[in-house]
């Protein structure tokens, strides 16, 4: 509730100084800034939108973690610096930042849909493997990391499949990493043994 | 000759800053301080603290980094002067980014590696410059027509910020020192600067700068 400082009802003309001094107290006549310092704050304020759209960006970043960063694109583009920007710079990086944080949220929001698609579908592979017969469902597609799959198969093979017995295996994990090194070696054949030149124990990983 | 900081008294200064990019972006410095050492091999302990210090980051670390006050700050920073932080990394970002591709920080003697360490474990923008070279404090400065920085072709658009002593470019901002005055084996004293953004606060340049002085100085 506002407060009244003069009675308008008992308002007369010779009051009207009056009533002007009030309202310089309540709301004091600013001077006007030069362009110069207009702009300053305008840029400060752009400044400041762009750090919060920083954090707005940041935050989605580790939302995202640790989903396969494929298909999300982080970078908003460089407005070629290092210098001091003008104020349509700003703009343009705010404005690149506001329209990347919305991509990033959509493609976030499509996957995390997807996701709950997949585990529900999971849920109903354990409950009821017959029906969902050699589904695959690894964790890329829950948004976990790692390399674990739920695989429906039929228990005992060939005997399994005709006799309609199915269940839900789940992988043993990742494989084990083998090194950039090795990969860098040649396939070893019948023939010709792998070894490494100058390392006479390089060959017996494989072994 | 006294190699120990803390016993000679590390004294840290403040380097001038352009009055206008201070107006513009309130909260940058430059502080620096002059170290008796040179370039050299790392001694021991300095590489044990290096893969201490690798040790302590992981793929967690490195993806909540940007939550964490002093790499934001770098990152608002970035883009404040026209950076994108995803294309150009900051240096904290950049020095764990080593450390994952890598699986760990290869000593690269010092003062490169005294500057990793005080990175990663203050979070600061620090660089070394060979002291006896330059000419006065460096500061920070947008660059003036025709100037160049030695290494790159062309001359410098005018305004590109610039870490400056009083006659010549010294390196760009958060980027490589000039070869002239980069820290060599036969530099005798050699200026860490740490260079502060707003959101950093001073202890952390400070600190940053007593880390590097004191794994020089080992």
């Amino acid at each position: 509730m506002t407060q009244t400082l003069i009675d308008t009802q008992t308002l007369t003309e010779p009051d009207v100084p009056r009533v002007l001094r009030a309202a310089e107290l309540v709301a004091p006549a600013r001077l006007p800034l030069a362009p110069a310092e207009l702009e300053r704050a305008a840029r400060r304020d752009l400044r400041g939108q762009i750090a919060d759209l920083e954090t707005e960006l940041s935050g989605l970043f580790t939302t995202g973690f640790p989903r396969r960063a494929a298909g999300i694109d982080w970078r908003v583009g460089a407005a070629g610096g290092p210098r001091l920007l003008g104020i349509a710079e700003l703009e343009r990086t705010r404005d690149a930042l506001v329209s990347r944080i919305a991509e990033v949220r959509a493609e976030l929001y499509r996957r995390a849909d997807a996701e709950e698609e997949s585990r529900v579908r999971v849920e109903q592979m354990i409950a009821d493997p017959e029906q969902h017969r050699w589904s695959l469902i690894s964790n890329e597609h829950l948004g976990d990391p790692g390399c674990k799959h739920f695989h429906v198969r039929p228990r005992w093979g060939i005997v399994g499949m005709l006799m309609n017995w199915w269940r839900v295996k789940v992988s043993s994990g990742c494989p084990l990493a083998e090194g950039h090194a090795l990969a860098a070696l040649p396939l070893p054949t019948a023939s010709k043994p792998l070894q490494a030149p100058g390392s006479p124990r390089a060959g017996w990983i494989l072994v | 000759m006294s190699t120990d900081p803390r016993a000679d008294g590390l004294r840290i200064e403040l380097g001038p800053i352009d009055p206008e990019l201070e107006a513009e972006l309130s909260g940058v410095s430059l502080c620096s301080a002059r170290v008796e050492a040179g370039a050299r091999r790392s001694p021991r302990p300095v590489r044990a603290n290096l893969g201490r210090v690798a040790d302590s980051i992981n793929g967690a670390t490195a993806v909540n980094l940007r939550h964490r006050p002093i790499p934001w700050a770098y990152r608002v920073f970035f883009r404040h002067i026209g950076l994108d932080p995803d294309e150009s990394r900051t240096p904290v970002e950049q020095a764990s980014f080593e450390r994952i591709a890598h699986g760990g920080l290869r000593s690269r003697g010092l003062p490169a590696d005294a500057l990793m360490i005080a990175t990663l474990e203050t979070h600061v923008a620090v660089r070394a410059f060979d002291d006896d070279q330059l000419d006065g404090l460096p500061g920070v400065r947008g660059s003036r027509p025709g100037e160049r920085l030695e290494g790159r072709p062309g001359e410098l658009p005018e305004g590109t910020l610039v870490i400056a002593d009083r006659s010549r470019v010294l390196s760009l901002l958060f980027g490589l020192p000039a070869a002239s005055v980069e820290v060599a084996k036969t530099t005798e004293a050699s200026r860490i600067c740490a260079l502060g953004v707003s959101g950093v606060p001073a202890i952390a340049l400070e600190e940053a700068i007593w880390v590097v002085a004191e794994l020089m100085s080992a």
